[in-house]
């Protein structure tokens, strides 16, 4: 004989939800999530941060941990653009009174030594920027200041946007994050925090008020995961994609190819984005001339004699591909 | 200033060396001081150069200017196709057909069903000025006093419109042939 049984369909998800363990709204998440991305943006895992040095530990260019004299547009810690639109300003490497979740961090402070309607801060221009064009993002990060126009703003190339709300001006550290989507029609990304008004505008700002931040983040998503830390190592790395200055004293010494000529190639320690500005100095020969530089080696030639018992060498290197 | 530097070897430029921050300048469009080579050229001519401009670059300065004029030529052209704050917009309404059709027996075609879509909403203009408080500087407990002003709204309108239009003015006929 045979028996024939019909079970009713059930919906395992639902079931899952009924037992009485202990999944919370993160836990419920990750089961209604529908794609293994979905499950990923939910953790948060991967290189989530486009922001290269947000906590500002590299600085190739020197040491600026005494308030510095700024020039517009100049950069100074590995990765951010000083701006101002007026006045006169200082940019310091701050190493101490750190946030206390980003222990080891370093930051970065502009300080209006004049005053004036300006706006003032820096900015990091992200190579990658066609990745987010049309989706939504979030910014992340710590800010310190006295003046409650300070907040970070995004540009797409068109037009400046806040993000989040603008800081209170208290002179302590608040976390600050925001969303935006960024315009479909981005030629552009910019991370940008600074006195100004929220489109980037002049503000009112007194004499020594200032805007410190750092664990800078961008992210995909609409949520602020928390701040990825890399190793110094892998930070250095990504900034001398954009800049490399090997220290003062290394020596590149020129060998002999041709009875008259010396030549001196160096290899960036990695690929830099576009062939590189170079500033250098050199010891001995006569009328140094470049040769066939690209993104990955730089060359120098000298008249130098082969019967020369002269040192022949380039040093002082710096080689510039930022954007 | 700037020159050129030549390779002795191949005899061609291998760049461009800057006197004011010594620094050498490859000539690569990537570069960001390649990028203010051109922008120099632009706005200082040969005075930016010792010697003569090589015709690449100033080639590669014309193209940049006139592409940086008509960026800015559309931006201003689009700003000035916004509405004026002061006047207000009109609705208006376009007839457009629903996908549907039916069989007309006069002229025994199908045509199509057409419904009347709002395609641009009104706005209704902006008060020609608003009323504020002053309060006296020199004595804190005086009364305000009111003041009318022109509607700021306008006023940065008006401004933005004749910025636009200043843009517009100065471009060369050849870029707005462009857009």
């Amino acid at each position: 004989m045979t028996v024939k049984v019909s079970k009713p369909a059930i919906n395992v998800r639902e079931e899952l939800a009924d037992l009485k363990k202990p999944t919370g709204i993160a836990g419920e998440a990750m089961l209604r999530a529908e794609t293994p991305q979905e499950q990923q943006a939910l953790i948060g895992v991967g290189r989530r941060n486009a922001i290269i040095n947000g906590l500002a530990q590299v600085s190739q260019r020197g040491d600026y941990t005494s308030a510095t004299s700024m020039t517009v547009n100049n950069y100074y810690i590995d990765r951010w653009k000083a701006y101002s639109s007026g006045g006169t300003n200082t940019i310091q490497h701050v190493t101490s009174s750190q946030p206390s979740t980003l222990a080891g961090s370093k930051s970065i402070k502009i300080l209006s030594s004049s005053g004036g309607t300006i706006a003032l801060g820096a900015s990091q221009i992200i190579e990658d920027y066609q990745f987010f064009v049309g989706k939504e993002l979030t910014i992340s990060g710590w800010m310190k200041s006295n003046n409650s126009n300070s907040r970070f703003l995004v540009s797409d190339h068109v037009t400046w946007n806040a993000v989040g709300d603008a800081h209170s001006g208290s002179g302590n550290w608040e976390f600050i994050t925001g969303t935006i989507t960024l315009s479909s029609s981005a030629t552009g990304l910019t991370l940008s925090p600074r006195i100004s008004t929220s489109t980037a505008g002049a503000v009112s700002v007194s004499a020594n008020d200032y805007i410190e931040f750092t664990g800078a983040q961008l992210e995909l998503g609409k949520v602020a995961t928390p701040f990825e830390h890399r190793s110094y190592g892998e930070e250095l790395a990504l900034c001398q994609r954009y800049y490399w200055r090997p220290p003062s004293a290394a020596s590149f010494y020129a060998y002999q190819y041709q009875p008259s000529y010396r030549m001196a190639q160096v290899r960036m320690p990695v690929e830099m984005r576009a062939t590189p500005t170079v500033q250098y100095n050199t010891n001995g020969g006569s009328s140094w001339q470049a040769y066939n530089h690209n993104n990955t080696h730089i060359g120098y030639y000298a008249t130098a004699s082969n019967t020369s018992a002269s040192n022949v060498y380039i040093y002082d290197l710096k080689c510039d591909a930022e954007l | 200033m700037f020159e050129v530097q030549i390779d002795t070897i191949t005899n061609e430029k291998s760049g461009i060396y800057c006197q004011t921050h010594n620094h050498w300048i490859p000539l690569d469009p990537a570069n960001r001081h390649y990028q203010e080579v051109l922008d120099a050229i632009i706005l200082e001519g040969a005075d930016c150069f010792d010697g003569d401009i090589p015709t690449d670059l100033q080639t590669a300065a014309d193209e940049k200017q006139f592409n940086q004029q008509l960026a800015d030529y559309r931006v201003a052209v689009a700003r000035l196709a916004q509405y004026i704050v002061a006047d207000g917009r009109n609705q208006v309404t376009e007839s457009q057909p629903t996908g549907e059709q039916v069989w007309n027996e006069e002229t025994e075609e199908m045509e199509d069903v057409m419904h009347d879509v709002i395609t641009v909403t009104a706005i209704d203009p902006v008060e020609p000025t608003v009323t504020r408080m002053v309060y006296s500087e020199d004595d804190p407990m005086a009364e305000p006093t009111e003041e009318t002003i022109e509607n700021p709204l306008i006023t940065t309108d008006v401004a933005e419109r004749a910025e636009a239009q200043a843009v517009v003015d100065a471009t060369p006929q050849p870029v707005k042939d462009a857009a």
